[in-house]
This record gives C-alpha cells, structure tokens and sequence, in this order.
C-alpha cells in the first residue's frame, strides 16, 4: 500500500472542494496534508517550502494556473509528483498536462470516487487518467521513416487523390478535377488509410502535407 | 456587436476615391509654356536689316496747325532732327509728331513690302509716301480708322509699299495723339509678314483657347462645390481677356471694323478690376476678417466700375483728361490691392494665398513688360508686345489653380478630421471588443467554477445519499436527479465554454482551435479535415481572440446552414500573415443575398469581415449556390 507519511499539498480556489478533498484523504493511512492553497502562486511558494510528495493541483485558478504552477515546479521539484484535478474534460488539457510531466489527470465529477485509486497509481509510479478521458488518449502521429515505402503501396489514382488533400481540396473538388464520382474518391481515401494504417483524417492530411512534392511529381 | 457594425468604416473608402484637382491647371501651365516659347521663337526671327528706325527725323508742330501738303513741300518750316538711339519716350503735351524718311531702292527692288509700326494704342496713323517723280499717295492706319479700309490687315499701324524698281521712297508720317509713342518701324518683305501674322494668329488662338478652358474648367467647378469664388474668378478672367483682347487686332477685324475708341479699353478693365476685387475678398474671406476693409475695397471697386461706364458712355463729371488718369489711379488700386491683402494673408498662413499673390505679380509683369516698350524705356523686340497676353493667361492659370489648391487643402483638412474620426472608431471599437471579451471572460468562469463547481457538490451529496438509500424508492429518484444535475453541469460548462474560450490563454490558438473546431464537428455527419500550422508567438493576442471568434463563427454558419459533408480547416502561417481557410462542400449562397439567413445569429458576414478588417487583416468569401463555400482571411502575426 501506500508508503508510510506520503506528504500531500492541495490547492484549488473552491473552498467547499478542498474539503471533500480532505474528508477523502482523511480517510487514506500513511497520507499527511501538509499545505492548502487558494491560488497557483500560493500553491507554488508552499511547494518550494514545504517540498511535499504529491501536489493536487486545480487547473482553473485565480492568477497563475495548474499548468503553470506545474510547469515552474518541474524546474525546481524534479520528485514532485502532480495531480491534475479539474473539470475541464478536454483533451488538449490532458495532452499538456501530460506533455508537461503530470502524473495524473482527475476529473473533479468523479474525484471523490478515484482519489484513492489515482493517488495509490501516482505513489506506485504509474500514471493514472480518469476513465473518461483514457479512451481519447493522444494518438501519436505515425512518423515512420519507411514513409517512401509506404507511398510506393499506392496506386497512381490514390497519390492523385492524395495530391489532391495535400492541397486542402474537399473530396468533391477532388471528384471534380479526376472526373471520377464522388463515393469513388471516398473509397480512395478509406484505401489510403488502410494501406498507411492511419487513423482519421488529420493523420492523412498532415502525411499528404508531408509528402506533397513527391506526389505532385507522380502526378 | 450589431451597435458596433453601423457603418463604422466608410473612412478608407472616402480615402482612396481622392482626386488631385491641381493638375490639370498645372498641366495648362507647362503645355502654355512650351507653346509660347514655339511662337515665340518663331515670330523673334528678326532680320537684321527689318528695323529702319535709324533712316527716320522727328519734328514737332502744335497740335492741327500744320498741314501735312506744306510738310511735303517743305514749306512747313518743321526743323527735323535724328531720332534718339534705339528707344525712349517721344510724345510731347499737344503736339503732333511728323516722322521723315526715306527708304533706299535697293530695300524695295522684290516686290511690295509693309512698313509696320508696333504698337497697340495708336489712334490715327497718317503716312505719305512720295515716289521719285514726286506723285504721293496717302494711307491711313491705327485704331480709329475702319479695319476694312485698311492697306495691311492684322496689324496695329502698317502700310503697304509699293515696289519701285530700284528707286527710293520718301515717307512722312503723322502721328497726332498724346498717347505715348515708341516709333520703331519695322520693313517686313511680304513672305515674311505673312509669317509673321499665322504666328500671331497662332499665339492668340493660344491664348483664346486657354481662356476658354479656363473657363469651362472652373464653371464646371463652380456648379459643381456651388462656390461662388468660381463664378467671380470667370468673370474675372472673361473681362481681363476681354481688355487684353483690345491690344489686339481681333476686335477690329471681327467686332467693330469701323474702328473704336482706346478709351474703351479702360470700361472692360473696369469690370476687370471689380471682379478680382470682389474674387479676391470672396476667396480670402476679407468680409468676415475686416469689415472696414472690405468695405473701403468694394468701394473702389464699384467706383472703378462706375468710372469705366462713364468713360464708356462719355459722360464727363470730371473732366475727360482727368477721368482717363482717375481711372488708370483706380486701376493700379484694385490691383495693388489684390497683391497687398494676397500677400498679407499667405504671410499669415493662410496657404491658399500664394497662387493669388503669384497670379497678380504675373499680370503685373506683363503690364510692366509691355510698357516698358510703349513709354520708350526698351528697344523694340517682338515678343514685348505680348507679354500682357502672356501675363493675363499665366494670372489665369495661377488664379485656377488657387482655386484648385483650396479646394484641396480643404478636402486635406477634411480628410484630417475624418481619419482622425475613423481612428478613433476603431479604437474605440477595439477596446469595446476588449471590454466584451474580458467580461466574458469572467462570466464563463464564475459559471465554469463557482456555479459549476456548486453543481458538482450538489451532485456528489445526491449521489452519496442515493447511496445511503441504496434499494429503496427514493434512491432511484435521486439517481435521477443525479443524472439531471450531470446534464446541468454538462449545459453550464458548455455555455461558459461558447461565451469565452478557457484553452485560448491557457493552451495557445492553435490548441484552442484544435479542441474547439474537433468538438464543434464531433456530433456532426461531417467530415472534417484539419490542418494547423505553428503559429508565431509575436501573434497578438486580440488578433487571437478575433481569428478564434471568426472561425467559431464561420463553423457555427457551416453547421447551421450549409448541409456540407465535408469541411476543410487550415491554418497556416505565410511571411507575416496567419492565414485561415475553410472550406466546406455545402449549399452555398448568392453572395450578398446571405444577409437574411445571417440576421441575429452571431456576427454575420459582415460582421466578420468588419472584425477582421478591425485589426487590419484581410477577409474574402468565395461562394455560390451548390458550389460550396469557401471563406478565407489573415491577420498579421506582429
């Protein structure tokens, strides 16, 4: 379990939330609440005095935020490990918080529910994402460099029709321009991402973007 | 926003449809002078032996007691005597002038030739001419005498000479007037006379020409501004070119070829000087800046104009010789005048006023210049005697261009103000947009945390009692409470989120915009393609706030109206710009027939193309029914 007199410090701006905060880490052994903040800059003076374990950080806050109050404790606390305690369900804000070494990203709906799940995750090392948002987790970009392969497995309509999203066309500008239908050019592009195993347009939009010169030679 | 689109941004508009009016005035002036040097030039070509001033004697008698047959005899008892060099002064008080020469045969041998005698005040001009064997003929010249009867056309005093194979021509002439007299005879072979006369013609077609256009140019205008500077200036202008006109033989050969009176001459400058007088105050707002010399001024110049008519209808309440010299003193007056209260006021910065001082000085010169030759301070030279037509037309063009330079400094202060105005606007505009956006702002988040924030406790309360109950009855009411306070916080955080962005500060544009546009299609059947470049951090952060309000708002326009299955989103940084292009395959629209549709939901076209453009970015819309929509605009990244 967790070990003994792990040091905790929560900051968040909503009274009535740190409390249930407490009222569950109350109820968790060898957990000790060193420090309560009300803002990120009181939150990050008592970080760099106190030096706890793990920090519960609310995203939204008066002044400086989460992000930032993490983003500034990296430099200093290198041990210090983060929770992400919010409501925003976005993924962009897991992505960054994430990208700027949080351990964890809790959403305040459920978080009286997996604090104690989060925080055992946090102290094993581990991250821990709140269920709802663990499904969305960042796809990260294919970025092999087998990427000439893999435009070789294409047929020459396919790199025409890939030439085509390279430059921003909607599928029926590009039906125009090859004088092929509609529906066809929609085969196409579920063909392409087959054969480059891509998931989503994005990815084959910024693969096109990638390798609009060669294609506007084959064309 | 619909308070700040009410026709806020006409000012560049109103900027670029700026039109200079000095030009073509301006252009006047260059073309005249290339002209009047070509004429000029080609009427200067003076043959070295044309000028035969020095084979003439002067002698005086008083005034009609001598008669010209006892001077041709000899019996006159007129002593004569050598002509002073080159020029100077001969009029003597009530005396005529009798000028005696005799023309060597060897100047006579081809043909006739014209004796002219330049000089446009010349009354009555008598010649007699007496061949070598002693028969004499008599011809008459100058301005009382009937054009038609003239020997020479087209000119002020000439005679035709008669060949004389070789022989010598004795000449006597008269010359009865007090006017004053430069006698500087000139011998023209015929050819050459003929030339001489096409380039007359030729300068004061040029001259006529100018007037009119003048004219034309500044009625035009007249009407136009409905200024009435305008109308004084073309009346002032027809009576100068009116005056000058009367130095030259025009008047004679189309108006009155029976001859006229010189003093008729003095009546059109009269009219003249009323009219630059009253041009003048009008223009330079006299009336309103001295009273006492507004008045003192129009009333010389209603006296000038009175005197002119006198003279014109020979009444006399002074007497005649006088009434010519009160009206040359009122004359030099009103001009004096014109150069003093121009110069005065251009000295005090009043900038318009320079064209006015420079026009008078032009005429003056001219004035000067040709009486330079009249009252014998100068020898002859052809140009000389036309300098006066060449002042009225410069003070012409100087006086329209006055006209035109007001017209501009006017519309400059005007266009001053409205910048100023329109700078105003869209600062004021911006700090409006600022205001709106930073209330937003704590609106969105008093409702994301505090009131949300309540919500989710209340939630959690519910939930944990409902569990308390767990099995009973009213643990499955409270569930559904639980799951209606879900769809309120759900609600609530979705409000805040469309009245301000939270990502935009937090986590950039690009994210911002990312998250933003995913979740907009993310309920929708359509497909969305998204591309979003790096975007600099020079970006300002209101040229942010706007690209992220505009493209909400295009999105919002895709999903309301458009039933595209497709849109295209690319964001993409290009030198200096941060370009934005959607594009959907939708419905389309008439441009400009869109404004129903848009009407109370957002910003509507306009209203983002006047956001946009707020900041200096550039907005464009490319549409048309069942062709899709694209809708592309930059701001700059500094």
């Amino acid at each position: 379990m967790t070990q003994p007199n792990t040091t905790v410090l929560i900051a968040d701006d909503h009274p009535i939330f740190r409390h249930g905060l407490k009222h569950v880490l109350a109820q968790i052994p060898h957990l000790r609440l060193v420090a309560e903040a009300e803002s990120g800059d009181s939150a990050l003076s008592q970080l760099n005095y106190l030096k706890p374990d793990i920090a519960l950080l609310d995203l939204a806050m008066p002044g400086m935020d989460g992000l930032e109050v993490l983003k500034r404790a990296r430099q200093t606390l290198p041990d210090l490990k983060v929770i992400i305690v919010t409501s925003y369900d976005d993924s962009a804000y897991l992505d960054r918080a994430l990208e700027l070494g949080a351990s964890a990203y809790l959403l305040k709906d459920s978080a009286t529910d997996d604090l104690e799940d989060c925080l055992q995750a946090v102290v094993a090392g581990e991250t821990y994402i709140s269920a709802e948002l663990d499904n969305r987790a960042l796809i990260v970009p294919n970025t092999d460099s087998s990427d000439t392969e893999q435009l070789a497995l294409l047929t020459a309509t396919e790199r025409t029709v890939l030439a085509g999203v390279a430059r921003f066309y909607t599928s029926k500008e590009i039906a125009r321009e090859m004088d092929i239908s509609y529906r066809t050019v929609q085969n196409h592009r579920a063909n392409i991402a087959v054969k480059l195993d891509m998931k989503g347009r994005h990815q084959l939009v910024r693969f096109a973007r990638a390798h609009q010169a060669a294609l506007e030679q084959t064309d | 926003m619909v308070v700040l689109r009410t026709a806020i941004f006409d000012g560049p508009r109103q900027v670029k449809a700026r039109v200079g009016a000095v030009w073509p005035p301006a252009l006047m002036l260059v073309l005249l002078a290339a002209f009047s040097l070509w004429t000029g030039t080609a009427t200067a070509q003076t043959a070295p032996d044309r000028d035969v001033r020095a084979l003439f004697e002067i002698a005086y008698s008083p005034a009609g007691e001598v008669l010209p047959e006892a001077v041709l005899a000899g019996t006159a008892g007129l002593t004569f005597s050598a002509l002073p060099s080159s020029s100077g002064m001969l009029t003597r008080h009530r005396q005529d002038m009798w000028f005696r020469g005799t023309l060597p045969g060897a100047a006579l041998t081809s043909g006739p030739k014209i004796l002219e005698i330049p000089g446009h005040l010349y009354t009555r001009v008598d010649a007699w001419l007496v061949t070598p064997n002693g028969t004499h003929t008599h011809q008459q010249s100058g301005l009382a005498f009937p054009y038609d009867s003239r020997s020479v056309k087209f000119a002020d005093v000439a005679f035709l000479l008669p060949a004389t194979r070789g022989k010598p021509l004795k000449i006597l002439i008269r010359m009865k007037d007090g006017v004053p007299v430069n006698f500087a005879p000139q011998l023209w072979a015929e050819d050459d006379w003929q030339w001489h006369v096409i380039n007359k013609r030729l300068w004061l077609g040029l001259f006529l020409g100018g007037i009119s256009l003048l004219i034309l140019y500044n009625l035009f205008f007249g009407f136009a501004l409905r200024d009435r500077s305008y109308f004084y200036y073309v009346g002032y202008i027809i009576a100068l070119a009116a005056a000058v006109l009367q130095y030259t033989p025009l008047p004679a050969e189309y108006i009155h070829p029976q001859g006229t009176r010189r003093i008729f001459i003095l009546y059109i400058a009269s009219v003249a000087a009323f009219f630059a007088v009253i041009f003048v105050n009008n223009f330079l707002g006299i009336r309103e800046k001295s009273r006492w010399l507004w008045r003192l001024s129009m009333a010389t110049a209603v006296a000038t104009l009175l005197f002119g008519m006198m003279l014109a209808l020979r009444i006399y309440v002074i007497p005649a010789f006088w009434t010519g010299n009160v009206m040359h003193v009122l004359l030099l007056l009103s001009a004096c005048y014109f150069l003093g209260v121009s110069f005065y006021s251009y000295l005090r910065g009043v900038k318009e006023a320079r064209f006015l001082a420079l026009s008078m000085l032009a005429m003056l010169s001219g004035l000067v210049i040709y009486l330079a030759y009249t009252y014998g301070w100068v020898a002859y030279h052809p140009l000389l005697l036309h300098a006066i037509e060449a002042g009225a037309l410069a003070e012409g063009v100087l006086l329209s261009l006055a006209l035109a330079d007001r017209v501009n400094q006017i519309r400059e202060q005007k266009m001053k103000a409205e910048e100023a105005a329109h700078d105003a606007q869209v600062f004021f505009t911006r700090r409006l947009l600022d205001a709106q956006e930073r209330e937003r702002e704590k609106i969105a988040s008093a409702m994301h945390d505090s009131i949300g924030h309540s919500v989710l406790v209340l939630k959690h309360n519910i939930a944990s009692l409902a569990g308390d109950m767990n099995g009973t009855s009213s643990a499955v009411v409270l569930r559904q409470q639980e799951a209606q306070l879900q769809e309120l916080l759900h609600d609530i955080r979705g409000l805040s989120h469309d009245l301000h962005p939270h990502m935009l500060r937090r986590l950039g544009l690009a994210t911002a915009l990312t998250a933003t546009v995913e979740r907009a299609f993310r309920q929708s059947e359509i497909d969305l393609t998204l591309a979003i470049d790096d975007i600099p951090d020079s970006f300002p952060q209101e040229h942010a706030i706007t690209l992220y309000r505009v493209s909400q708002e295009c999105i919002n326009n895709i999903l309301k109206h458009a039933t595209a299955s497709e849109v295209i989103y690319t964001l993409q940084t290009i030198g200096q710009w941060v370009e934005v292009q959607i594009k959907d395959d939708g419905s389309g629209f008439i441009p400009g027939d869109e404004q129903g549709a848009a009407v109370g939901t957002g910003l509507g076209l306009s209203g983002m193309r006047e956001r946009v453009e707020l900041f200096g970015g550039e907005f464009s819309i490319e549409t048309s029914p069942m062709e899709g929509t694209q809708i592309r605009f930059s701001l700059l990244a500094v």
